[in-house]
């Protein structure tokens, strides 16, 4: 048999070409991972997307996803599918279902096996009598609606829509509807989405373990969010139920001192940091936000960051409401210290003054912070260190 | 002439002032009478001045107004129960992640009404009406849920039924009617709540004028919406209106975005052309009729065809005649001419 020996030059020109064909097998980037798409946009910059395994079911999301709810123009879709984002986010109420059908669009225009897409259908409605729980056919109606919408046969996680009440996601009508859309192929996966805050956050959390049928919890969650809510969700993920976080950047305080991550970014950077969240699906609704949310993931969380990061939590926490709702009923002359601080919020955290001045003056006369200034004898606490006196004699004195 | 002589008789009026208090006597000397009917005529065209515009503005938020509307609203066998209101910072207590959608186009007040029925407690109706602070808000919320499959109702300024609910906008006010009950009458239900909730709420049913800077040849009627966000999805091009335009060769969208002065579209044009050039795509100058115009390719999109005008950016894509591209940015440009 005829042996070639290797010269040193050629061993060394073969594992050069070797190496560099395996880069380019094991390169993810999106043309990679999901082919091409229709003619785009010569890239603006080079996208490094992470990709997470959404707990159990497996799937490989991309770490920043993207909810179109607000979302108008498909453009932006493209651009980011071309920038690596394949998990999106949408729901059968979103403008009128008109969400569902722009994203259809795209999802035939791009591939849908190559996009990953999460809606959801509201497991209840309003009437006289409070909220009723839809029942099992009227919700498969809604499904296949949305089904249409979306050019799709099934969906890749099916969310029961704002879990309001614990025990929901252990009613019969619910969880065979659930269960259902999966066996008959509608929805990959099923899960819960909720927006509640306190108590009701974790209740839900536990009382939706209690079943196996959820693999995904679509919660809020950002940096004020209380430790009980990030233990909750920490349960959860030990459960190897897959996390998205959303409403991750609510109430990002601007601060001019820490110029590396704009507070939006630094938000979603924190969000992606906990280590249970497999990904988050900020809001975006042009390119400017596309940018920012994806070059948030870019920048890399080594001490540098971290330690900005944490400066910059320090630099807020004393006024930081996580919303815990500690405070509530503490003032004895009856402030409602939550929608005062909400109020605070708005135009710190958002930069809207009007906003925060509406929101204030909205509040019952008897629960505002006028009676503050005059107090001697503070009732109020904070289990934060937030020094609520002075709080809301500022909110006082800013807004009336 | 008054106005003209006002700024040099500061000190002259004053003195009126103190002359025209009621403890005083009125001038008697010819130039301080003429200064005193001069001073009384500028009243009075002030007075006509505010009347005007408070005629010509939006109604304004009136939210007794609504709550009443409301009351008057009671579809045979109906009765109303109980009212509730959201501002911004609760309006997600009710309807979630939508809430941030309804904030984005304006959104202030919402008020509605459950109302219970007679014989069947277990069915329902309510009725939200979402006080969005603007004609051109409102209109922006209803064209953006607007099903295009759905048929008109005929009710406030535009409507639309679907299986689930029946939406309409009237001046400032998105309204949604919805009903759960079982059997038939559930669409004649939806109708007369809606027709009776519209007929009382303030304002007219005039759609907003803003749309008017839309030229009506060739645009395909109903397709005018309002952007919030990005026109384009570009973060430069935040507000304005766009519409569908189609003529026996070509189609397209054009649109009119809100910049807010010359040197803002100015600034807006070019962070476009500078998108482009970083998208790799080559922009071509449209001529002397259209100054500072150009024309490219529009990433996911066809050609693009864009101007300033004035205070605002105009153009159409998604078109492949050039012809047509260019007769329809004409039509907008002249339209915004003859409007100011």
């Amino acid at each position: 048999m005829f042996k070639k020996s290797l010269s040193r030059r050629t061993f060394i020109r073969n594992m050069t070409l070797a190496g560099c064909a395996g880069l380019a097998v094991n390169n993810l980037t999106p043309r990679n991972v999901f082919g091409k798409g229709r003619p785009a946009a010569k890239a603006a910059g080079t996208t490094s997307m992470e990709y997470r395994t959404l707990g159990r079911t497996g799937l490989k999301v991309s770490a920043v996803s993207f909810g179109v709810m607000r979302l108008g123009e498909p453009a932006v879709l493209h651009e980011a599918l071309d920038r690596g984002i394949n998990f999106f986010d949408t729901a059968h109420s979103y403008q009128g279902g008109n969400n569902e059908k722009m994203l259809g669009k795209v999802l035939k225009q791009y591939g849908r096996q190559k996009v990953y897409v999460a809606t959801k259908i509201p497991p209840f409605y309003r009437a006289s009598l409070g909220m009723l729980l839809r029942d099992k056919a009227s919700m498969e109606k809604l499904l296949d609606e949305s089904l249409k919408r979306l050019q799709t046969d099934y969906v890749d996680v099916l969310f029961l829509h704002n879990i309001k009440e614990p025990g929901w996601s252990l009613h019969q009508d619910l969880m065979a509807f659930a269960e259902q859309a999966r066996k008959k192929g509608k929805a990959r996966f099923v899960g819960i989405s909720f927006h509640a805050s306190g108590e009701y956050y974790v209740n839900i959390v536990d009382k939706a373990l209690q079943t196996d049928i959820y693999d995904v919890y679509l919660a809020t969650l950002n940096f004020k969010s209380p430790q009980s809510h990030l233990t909750a969700l920490n349960r959860a993920r030990k459960r190897n139920i897959g996390i998205v976080a959303m409403k991750t950047q609510a109430g990002g305080y601007a601060e001019p001192k820490h110029p590396g991550l704009n507070p939006h970014q630094a938000a979603l950077r924190w969000s992606l940091d906990q280590p249970f969240v497999d990904c988050s699906i900020p809001g975006m609704v042009n390119r400017r936000e596309l940018h920012e949310n994806i070059a948030a993931l870019e920048t890399k969380t080594g001490w540098a960051a971290r330690k900005t990061l944490a400066s910059y939590y320090e630099s807020v926490r004393d006024r930081l409401c996580v919303r815990c709702g500690g405070c509530d009923g503490t003032c004895a002359k009856g402030v409602s210290i939550p929608d005062v601080n909400r109020a605070l919020m708005y135009y710190e955290g958002y930069g809207d003054f009007a906003f925060g001045k509406a929101a204030y003056n909205d509040l019952p006369s008897g629960v505002y912070a006028r009676m503050c200034l005059e107090c001697d004898a503070p009732t109020c606490r904070c289990s934060n260190g937030i020094n609520l006196k002075e709080r809301m004699r500022y909110a006082h004195t800013l807004f009336a | 002439m008054h106005t003209h002589c006002l700024p040099k008789r500061r000190a002259e009026n004053a003195h009126l002032r103190r002359c025209t208090h009621p403890s005083s006597l009125r001038p008697t000397d010819t130039h301080a009478l003429n200064l005193y009917i001069l001073s009384r005529l500028f009243c009075i065209f002030l007075l006509c001045l505010l009347m005007v515009t408070a005629l010509t503005r939006p109604v304004q938020a009136a939210p007794d107004q609504v709550a009443n509307a409301l009351k008057k609203c009671s579809p045979p066998g109906w009765q109303a129960a109980d009212q509730y209101t959201y501002t911004p910072n609760n309006l997600y207590r009710y309807i979630n992640g939508a809430a941030d959608f309804f904030i984005g186009y304006g959104f202030e007040k919402l008020t509605g009404s459950y109302y219970r029925h007679a014989v069947h407690p277990g069915q329902s109706l309510t009725v939200d009406v979402y006080d969005m602070g603007a004609g051109l808000h409102a209109f922006g919320v209803f064209q953006a849920r607007r099903n295009s499959d759905a048929v008109s109702a005929g009710v406030g300024t535009a409507s639309q039924f679907t299986d689930e609910y029946l939406s309409f906008y009237k001046d400032r006010y998105y309204v949604e009617v919805q009903c759960y009950m079982q059997g038939t009458g559930k669409q004649a239900v939806l109708r007369t709540a809606a027709e009776q909730l519209a007929g009382a709420l303030p304002g007219n049913n005039r759609p907003p004028q803003e749309l008017a800077l839309l030229p009506e040849k060739n645009k395909i009627p109903g397709s005018e919406k309002y952007v919030r966000g990005g026109v384009l999805g570009h973060a430069f091009y935040e507000t304005g209106i766009t519409a569908e335009y189609k003529n026996k060769t070509d189609a397209g969208t054009a649109f009119i975005v809100f910049c807010g002065s010359p040197a803002d579209a100015t600034q807006a044009i070019q962070q476009h052309r500078d998108y482009l050039a970083s998208s790799g795509k080559l922009c071509a100058g449209l001529g002397k009729e259209f100054p500072n115009g150009f024309t490219a390719e529009e990433p996911w999109h066809n050609s693009i065809f864009v101007m300033p005008a004035g205070a605002y950016v105009v153009g159409i894509y998604d078109v492949s005649d050039a012809t047509f591209g260019r007769g329809v940015l004409k039509s907008i440009y002249r339209a915004l001419q003859s409007s100011h």
